[in-house]
């Protein structure tokens, strides 16, 4: 019903491929397709650079939270926050 | 004489809490704002006849209304209107630290961006296109290493002739100011519309500037909406600002908030790729230094290496200047002042009585917090201003969350095993309140430094072969408590607050500058004593002329013996409540009283009631007033030599001669003679119970007055009311319980 592009679209063609970023193992790089969270959270998220698209690297994960880099910041994401972040990963990670 | 208003803003960790030092100097000021525990800072810099009263807004990542601390910084910019706002940003963390500066260009004209590190940012070899950065965002900006102190004066320039400028007739309106982004056509017409309707109304349009708004209003921003509906026939802008935010959702198939973020950093994203060359992708040095410092094993023992430090510094390292700071004021100056009293004869009378034994007593219990608190909040101060306090929160953040608060309460716990008072400030670096005011009442039990003396000395008399695991025993008892009230109050008070996640940004390591240290350090320590001093002033006083009235015997005003004086009364009077508890005698509960004043008192208290022969308290020798301040100088400079000597004890070598104070053994006898006969001959269970009760009822007035400055005042009686009721459960249930299990 819409075009592929839109975060909506994005998780549901590729419901293989969206996993919570708390998955995401040390190392690795994903895309954000979604936060699924309460109103507040996500906008506290988003305004923090986690937008729809943006580029996630997981540079530490330590029992709980993880510790990320999202346009160019650090940032430090409790494990229950994670859970709610949908990520895939990015097809063409050299474009 | 012109006066201007200019706020400073900026994400956290941009330097701007160096910037606003250097502009105010000595001239600044520390508050609340009003009716909110968040901090006010303000101050003034003066430039030949103008008067700038600069204004230090909360940091803040963005300016929704998410926090309390957003709330203030957005309608400071919005309401207060000053005449320019100075934004820091992070040079080498330009994409994010734009998000900030780009809302506040849809709020006022008249922004200054401070492009502050560039010291970082050159020897990370970005090139930064000043002036293109400038030109797209249509404001002065100013390349600073405020460390060094680079930029200072260019930015002092920029901000004289911004307010200049502003004065001009012909400059823009706020109300009809445009800011440099444009958003894509379908949000632009919406704003539009909204902004048509906003315009008919004259108390928005000379208040607020109407993009602003009407981009609020789209996002449905709560404080805003609240803001429209208080204007007169409001609907109407209430339902056109809905019907779009509808419509636009139905469009994008996506939150407007989203949406308006999303088109946010796009923008910013293209601006940062014109102006900054050399980009990099891969890790940074603070990344490779972080696989260490945020593993999970090493992270952890790092965390409790630097802990143990703090921990030290604000004990050991600090005790040789407590110990002199209580010798100068009970000793020295009660000496000087008895003299100044004998030329005004009144030696002997109650005023000399009052000034020594109640307000210099006072005195002397708010200055002994100094050093430690001054250590206590250089540890602090380091350890927030190098970043690390970002990755040890990250690293306790695993065990934190299972009492449901993050990772950065266990700092404030942790300090709290030193002295509760700097801990209970120390939840200031918490964002969120709810986990303020939880972490707040939980350090309580965590049992401070004070409290050790009197489980040694109760220990030594009852359990003389088991004293250090009784001692140890409660301290883990305190812990025991913390989690299971933080997992009762988490369930029943703080049930419907926020879930507290983890949510930080971890900046880069950086070398803490002794001027940050120093600042932090001292304006801390001064908030304690305004904060404090009062009220331990009063309470001490209060305590001091309850001992001063002659109940019965023939003493007078001020000339009593503890026995016939109301105090001791007064604890007979409470007594009978500890009484299930086993150490129910008005001795007892003097010490358990003036216990609540302080712990540091119950070990003298107890001395005091039992009739012990005292340690003579610091005898002064009749040589005159210059040989005695000699003689005080002397004194602390070995109390500082003590210091520094104790500095290495830190990590096990002990430079100084170990003390051997032992109590007067007649205190020993008078003691468990007067606990056997409180409790019926259960004298060692008494005991126990009373040194659960030691550890877990309020711990002083000092932690008092904190908890009422940081959490206010409602929630500093529930704490008092909590320990109090806790202390008496937890002590009966070892009395009575250990009298049915054991005999």
């Amino acid at each position: 019903m819409t075009t592929a592009s839109t975060p909506q679209a994005l998780r549901k063609t590729n419901d293989n491929q969206g996993r919570p970023l708390s998955s995401v193992r040390r190392g690795e790089t994903v895309q954000l397709i979604h936060i699924d969270a309460g109103r507040r959270l996500a906008r506290r998220l988003t305004e923090l650079g986690l937008t729809p698209g943006v580029t996630i690297q997981v540079l530490h994960v330590n029992g709980g939270p993880m510790l990320v880099a999202v346009r160019g910041a650090r940032l430090a994401i409790g494990r229950g926050m994670a859970d709610k972040i949908l990520v895939r990963t990015p097809e063409d990670r050299d474009a | 004489m012109p006066e201007y208003t200019v706020a400073l803003a900026g994400n956290p960790n941009t330097g701007k809490t160096t910037i606003f030092n250097d502009l105010t100097g000595a001239s600044q000021h520390t508050g609340n704002w009003p009716g909110k525990t968040v901090e006010r800072k303000a101050g003034i810099w003066k430039h030949g006849e103008d008067v700038f009263h600069i204004v230090d807004l909360p940091g803040a990542y963005s300016l929704s209304s998410f926090s309390a601390e957003e709330v203030i910084a957005r309608d400071f910019i919005v309401e207060a209107k000053p005449d320019a706002v100075i934004v820091v940003v992070d040079a080498t963390n330009l994409e994010r630290n734009l998000y900030l500066a780009l809302q506040i260009l849809e709020m006022t004209p008249w922004v200054i961006l401070a492009l502050n590190m560039m010291d970082a940012a050159q020897s990370q070899r970005l090139q930064i296109d000043i002036e293109t950065l400038s030109q797209q965002l249509g404001v002065p900006v100013i390349p600073m290493t405020a460390r060094a102190g680079k930029g200072l004066d260019r930015l002092k320039e920029a901000l004289s002739d911004m307010v200049v400028a502003a004065q001009r007739p012909a400059a823009p309106k706020q109300a009809r100011h445009t800011p440099p982004m444009r958003y894509s056509p379908p949000i632009e017409a919406a704003i539009e519309r909204i902004i048509k309707v906003l315009r008919q109304h004259q108390a928005l349009r000379d208040r607020y500037p109407l993009r602003w708004l009407a981009l609020k209003l789209l996002q449905e921003d709560e404080t805003c909406l609240a803001k429209v509906k208080a204007v007169a026939d409001s609907e109407k802008i209430l339902d056109v600002a809905h019907r779009e935010a509808e419509r636009l959702r139905q469009l994008f198939h996506e939150d407007v908030d989203t949406l308006i973020a999303d088109e946010r950093y796009t923008w910013i994203h293209h601006l940062v790729d014109q102006v900054v060359q050399g980009r990099r992708q891969g890790p940074t040095l603070s990344d490779r230094v972080d696989v260490v410092v945020t593993h999970p094993v090493a992270g952890l023992l790092i965390f409790l290496g630097v802990m143990w430090v703090i921990f030290k510094l604000s004990t050991d390292v600090a005790a040789p200047l407590v110990d002199w700071i209580d010798r100068f004021v009970n000793g020295h100056f009660a000496h000087w002042v008895t003299e100044l009293l004998a030329l005004a004869h009144l030696h002997d009378t109650w005023v000399a009585s009052l000034i020594i034994d109640g307000v210099l007593a006072g005195v002397g219990g708010v200055l002994v917090f100094v050093p430690v608190l001054m250590f206590l909040y250089m540890g602090m101060a380091i350890m927030e201003d190098s970043g690390y306090m970002a990755r040890a929160a990250f690293v306790m953040d695993r065990y934190m969350r299972k009492l449901g608060l993050h990772g950065k309460s266990f700092v404030p716990l942790v300090l709290g095993f030193g002295c509760n008072v700097p801990a209970i400030y120390a939840t200031r670096t918490l964002e969120s309140r709810s986990d303020r005011i939880l972490t707040g009442m939980l350090v309580p039990f965590m049992s401070c430094g004070a409290r050790l003396p009197v489980y040694v000395l109760i220990a030594t008399i009852f359990f003389p072969r088991y004293a250090t695991v009784a001692v140890l025993a409660m301290y883990l008892l305190g812990v025991v408590m913390a989690l299971l009230v933080g997992l009762l109050l988490r369930r029943t008070i703080f049930k419907h607050s926020e879930e507290s996640a983890l949510l930080i940004e971890v900046p880069a390591y950086r070398m803490p500058t002794v001027r940050n240290v120093w600042t932090e350090m001292w304006q801390r320590t001064r908030s304690f004593l305004e904060g404090a001093a009062t009220i331990i002033m009063s309470v001490s006083i209060i305590i001091w002329l309850f001992m001063a009235i002659p109940v019965e015997g023939d003493g007078s005003f001020a000339h009593t013996p503890v026995d016939d004086s109301a105090f001791a009364h007064l604890a007979g009077a409470i007594s009978p409540v500890f009484e299930p508890l086993g150490f129910g005698n008005w001795e007892n509960t003097s010490a358990l009283i003036s216990g609540f004043i302080a712990k540091e008192v119950v070990v003298s208290t107890l001395a005091q009631v039992y009739h012990a022969p005292q340690a003579a308290s610091a005898e002064v020798e009749d040589v005159g007033f210059f040989l005695q301040a000699k003689e005080a100088l002397v004194d602390l400079v070995q109390a500082i030599v003590d210091t520094l000597k104790s500095i290495p004890a830190i990590i096990g070598i002990n430079l100084l001669p170990s003390e051997t104070d032992s109590e007067p053994p007649a205190l020993m006898t008078a003691i468990r003679q007067g606990f056997e006969e409180s409790s019926g001959g259960y004298g060692t269970l008494a005991a126990l119970a009373f040194m659960v009760y030691v550890l877990l009822y309020s711990p002083c007035v000092a932690t008092m007055a904190a908890q009422r400055q940081e959490l206010g005042i409602r929630w500093m009686w529930l704490s008092i009311a909590i320990q109090l009721m806790l202390g008496w459960i937890a002590a009966f249930l070892v009395f009575q319980g250990g009298k049915m299990l054991f005999f």
